[in-house]
């Protein structure tokens, strides 16, 4: 993880104590036409396009309680800049969680989070976090203080800001607080997993396993050297495997059901290793979900197509770099990678040329996570070129942020 | 189609919509346009200048362009079922009808996804996944005439979205003829695309925004099991403290309605389910999912209501006895006309937790006003619809009427809750905005609108108060019924 002074171009940081002083903070700035860099747990500062022009970085973390928590009513309202696992920590005093898994969960802020709209290993079962704001206050680069949405699961009053600012990387506002919808925990816990032949063998797994009913909520295939190093090292035995997992979460007759059904499915395919001790668990899951954050590789990527792209994708970065780290995500259509050393021919070549193409074919994208050379730091190569509206996008962007203070030059246009 | 045009609208214009569409496909004579009027909120009306029914994006996008040039209104609309004024053509304009796009164009069962025309009706694309395991999760009980456009531009939920989500939960993407003509793509079958996230500003944009040409929807695997319950307890109270229990027992049910005994009068009247007409409230509760994990919660939930002096707790034996238990509540609605000429369906949410207090509120409302109020409702999510009976010939009933709903509307507010959960803004909550958000929220409000629809002329009058700031006044279009 590398600190916000290693990242952005900070003539100087302010600790952004409530939400007035945010406001002053973005009024001077805007007035001045001053950048901004809004951080929370500085986990995520290299994810975009870099940072040039030198600004102000508004410190969020003391912006760190929790509000509001009915658990009852199965809402949580908390300020922008509290840590993750402290979130966590208060919902599951109620045996209550937030099914959104992110790297570093004890320096990420809820803000973050949001802003970056980051999605983690149990989409498949949950969904995506915009499926989780119902409520945010964001003060926009005018300075003004803004709200949408409300404290209740169900409500259609006004334009949605909760998804509009969800996954915007503050471009429109630096969010200040946030209310979340909250889900009980689930009662049982198993991973299974099992060594495939080959990806076409597991395609054909993931396939079969998502028409079959199961209480399924993570599905794919990790493979390459970085998980030695981490809790699924057991199940890795060459660099070349593929090793098929499957997370199972439910009641415990759901789980149960769900690994006889998982097992009859497989038959003649692979043999499942059942795993259920929660410590091991919850260490696998943290594992997938730090995968995408980790600071070695000198390039990482995400790709995202509809399911059946995952497969293809994930063939053709191996293709490219067969010692290449991967998780793929079969159910969602997500693939995550770490290349072993940084491709010779560039990123052009080998990211926007071999494997964008595919992902578009399915629908999809590449976005970079990590390009340790900071070279060909391209729209293009960052995000992949989609066709997206951009004027439109511009013109939302300048009616919330006119002097374009907040991350400038760090998103899509 | 096509009488006699006595439209205010320019000669030249007509004729071009007429190319655009076809004769056929232009209303413009006022007998004809009369039906379109108003839609399911039937207290306020005005007549659309011109109603054009085009098939195709490009005939959209031709008919926006012609009306950005002249500076002429353009308002979409689907089935005209919207509860809140969606669909009432304020200042008059041309109202793009989209019934006729109304094709399922693609599935993709192994991904997930298919793709719609706005017209189609929510309920054909459920059919059409019969026997794929798939089908399309939001199901709002008006499923069987609301077209899934509709559902786009109200962000519509239903019975089911305690568990599953409402309708922005379930699109993936959009294609939107903007203000000036121009059609793009917002989102995208694979999810997650960079940049702003537009679709999710569309969904709930009540046309204000653009005009919605095709539909990239999710597809639920069907639950491979169900079990139903109904509850009856003594009291309203009783009823809404299971749901706080079953809740906070850690139970979602896919389903967690409630009715109150004005309506269940209303259903044993109608139907003869066998109700018990002394009961105070019934809860109609249903988990779904995985067979393995229904038994318990069956017995959990049944214990829980058991636990908060239900009276009796009947688990439906079969398909055939869950489609009986569902009967009345679906039809909940038509058996409404038994008890009065009119009725005044309202909409508003509050924490589930302050269910017994909204409650409470509702029903001294009803006797300060001297109206009958009855109530079914998404009570799983708070979401509640009392429903106000009245007879509209009788101007002093509509007046009470009103103020009957402002009273219990701005209680939700006070409760911490909303002014509506699914059915939109509209016209007629209009005036609630500025109760519910502070002058700086609504600008930005404004500004987002102003970005994609800088004129104003994509369905005006409609969602946000008119002319900058707080504090507006709104004006009423048209006439109002029996005012
Ligand atoms: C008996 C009854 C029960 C109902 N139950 C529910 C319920 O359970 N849940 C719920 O959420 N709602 C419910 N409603 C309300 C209504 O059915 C929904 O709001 C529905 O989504 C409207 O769909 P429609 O096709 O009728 O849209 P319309 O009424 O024609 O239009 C609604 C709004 O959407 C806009 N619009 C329509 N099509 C488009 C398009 N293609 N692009 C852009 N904008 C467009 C219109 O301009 C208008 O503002 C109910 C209504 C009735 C009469």
């Amino acid at each position: 993880m590398a600190t916000a002074l290693e990242t952005l171009p900070l003539r100087e940081t302010q600790s952004i104590e409530s939400v007035e002083a945010l406001t002053r903070c973005l009024r001077q700035a805007s007035a001045e036409g001053v950048p901004v860099y809004p951080i929370g747990g500085a986990t995520s500062l290299e994810y975009g396009m870099p940072a040039r022009e030198a600004g102000i970085g508004a410190d969020l973390t003391p912006l760190a309680s929790i509000v509001d928590y009915p658990a009852r009513d199965l809402t949580l309202t908390v300020q922008a800049g509290v840590r993750w696992s402290q979130v966590q920590a208060a919902l599951g005093e109620e045996n209550q969680e937030l099914p959104l898994d992110v790297p570093f969960p004890s320096q990420a802020t809820a803000g973050g989070i949001v802003a970056t709209a980051w999605t983690g290993p149990r989409r498949f079962g949950y969904g995506a976090v915009r499926d989780y704001v119902i409520g945010i206050e964001a003060v926009s680069g005018r300075g003004d203080v803004f709200h949408g949405g409300g404290r209740v699961v169900k409500n259609v009053a006004g334009y949605d800001f909760c998804k509009l600012l969800t996954g915007s990387m503050g471009t429109l506002g630096i969010l200040s607080q946030i209310t979340f919808r909250v889900r009980p925990k689930p009662e049982r816990r198993c991973w299974l997993s099992a060594p495939v032949e080959n990806w076409e063998v597991a395609r054909e797994l993931a396939l079969r396993l998502r028409r079959a009913p199961l209480a399924a909520v993570t599905m794919g295939v990790v493979r390459g050297p970085y998980w030695k190093q981490t809790a699924w090292s057991e199940c890795i035995e060459s660099v070349e495997d593929l090793r098929f997992v499957l997370l199972l979460e439910g009641l415990a007759e759901e789980v149960a059901g769900s690994i006889e059904t998982a097992r009859h499915v497989a038959t003649g395919w692979c043999r499942w290793h059942e795993d259920d001790e929660p410590s091991l668990v919850q260490s696998r899951l943290d594992d997938l979900a730090a995968f995408p954050g980790s600071t070695e590789p000198p390039l990482a990527i995400r790709a995202k197509t509809v399911a059946s792209g995952a497969e293809p994708v994930a063939q053709a970065i191996l293709a490219i770099d067969a010692d290449a780290s991967l998780f793929a995500d079969l159910a969602t259509g997500m693939v995550d990678a770490h290349f072993s050393v940084f491709p010779q021919e560039g990123l052009s070549a080998t990211l926007v040329k071999k494997i964008q193409p595919i992902a578009r074919h399915y629908g999809g994208h590449v976005r970079l996570l990590r390009n340790a050379s900071g070279a060909e730091m391209t729209h293009q190569v960052v995000w992949t070129e989609l066709g997206l509206p951009l004027q439109l996008m511009e013109n939302v962007k300048q009616a919330f942020d006119p002097n374009n203070i907040l991350n400038r030059g760090r998103f899509v246009w | 189609m096509a009488s006699t045009s006595d439209t205010t609208v320019p000669a030249r214009i007509l004729s071009t919509l007429q190319k655009i569409v076809g004769n056929r496909h232009v209303l413009s004579s006022r007998s004809e346009r009369l039906v379109y009027e108003c839609d399911g909120f039937t207290l306020e009306k005005n007549t659309p200048d011109v109603v054009v029914f085009p098939r195709t994006t490009e005939e959209i996008a031709q008919i926006v362009r012609l009306c950005h040039e002249h500076g002429v209104p353009v308002l979409p609309r689907g089935a005209g079922t919207s509860l809140a004024g969606g669909g009432l053509p304020v200042g008059g304009g041309v109202l793009v009808v989209l019934t006729r796009m109304k094709d399922i164009l693609e599935i993709h069962p192994d991904d997930r996804y298919a793709v719609v025309e706005p017209g189609c009706v929510n309920v054909w694309l459920s059919l059409a996944l019969r026997g794929t395991g798939l089908h399309y999760a939001p199901d709002p009980s008006s499923q069987g005439a609301c077209t899934i456009g509709g559902n786009v531009a109200t962000n519509s939920g239903g019975p089911h979205t305690l568990k599953y989500g409402v309708t922005v939960n379930h699109v993936l993407a959009v294609e939107v003829v903007l203000a000036d003509g121009e059609v793009v793509v917002l989102g995208s079958p694979a999810e997650d695309t960079p940049g702003l996230d537009l679709l999710g500003a569309m969904v709930g944009s009540e046309g204000t925004l653009g005009i919605v040409t095709k539909v990239w929807v999710r597809l639920t695997p069907d639950p491979q099991g169900y079990r139903t319950m109904l509850a009856i307890f003594d009291s309203v109270d009783d009823a809404t403290t299971a749901i706080s229990r079953i809740i906070g027992a850690g139970i979602i049910p896919a389903a967690l309605e409630m009715m109150d005994q004005g309506i269940i009068e209303a259903v044993e009247a109608a139907f003869q389910f066998g109700f018990p007409l002394d009961a105070g409230a019934v809860l109609l509760i249903e988990v779904d999912g995985l067979e393995a994990g229904l038994d318990r919660q069956q017995q959990d939930v049944t214990q829980l209501c058991r636990d908060c002096r239900a009276r009796e707790v009947r688990v439906a034996a079969d398909a055939r006895e869950r489609m009986r238990l569902w009967k009345c509540r679906k039809e909940a609605f038509g058996a409404i006309g038994r008890l009065s000429p009119s009725y005044c369906t309202q909409d508003g949410v509050v924490p589930r937790t302050q269910l017994p207090e909204i409650l409470r509120r509702i029903r001294e409302t009803g006797e300060k006003y001297r109206l009958r109020i009855v109530n079914v409702f998404h009570a799983g999510d708070g979401n509640i619809h009392p429903i106000l009976l009245f007879d509209e010939r009788d101007s002093d009933q509509v007046d009470r009427v009103l103020r009957a709903s402002h009273e219990i509307l701005s209680a939700c507010l006070e409760l911490g809750g909303s002014v509506t959960g699914e059915h939109g803004i509209g016209v007629e909550k209009i005036g609630f905005m500025d109760q519910m958000f502070s002058s700086s929220d609504l600008e930005a409000m404004h500004a987002l609108r102003q970005a994609f629809n800088p004129r104003g002329l994509l369905s005006p009058g409609k969602l946000l108060p008119t002319a900058g700031a707080c504090g507006i006044e709104q004006r009423h279009p048209g006439r109002r019924a029996a005012l």
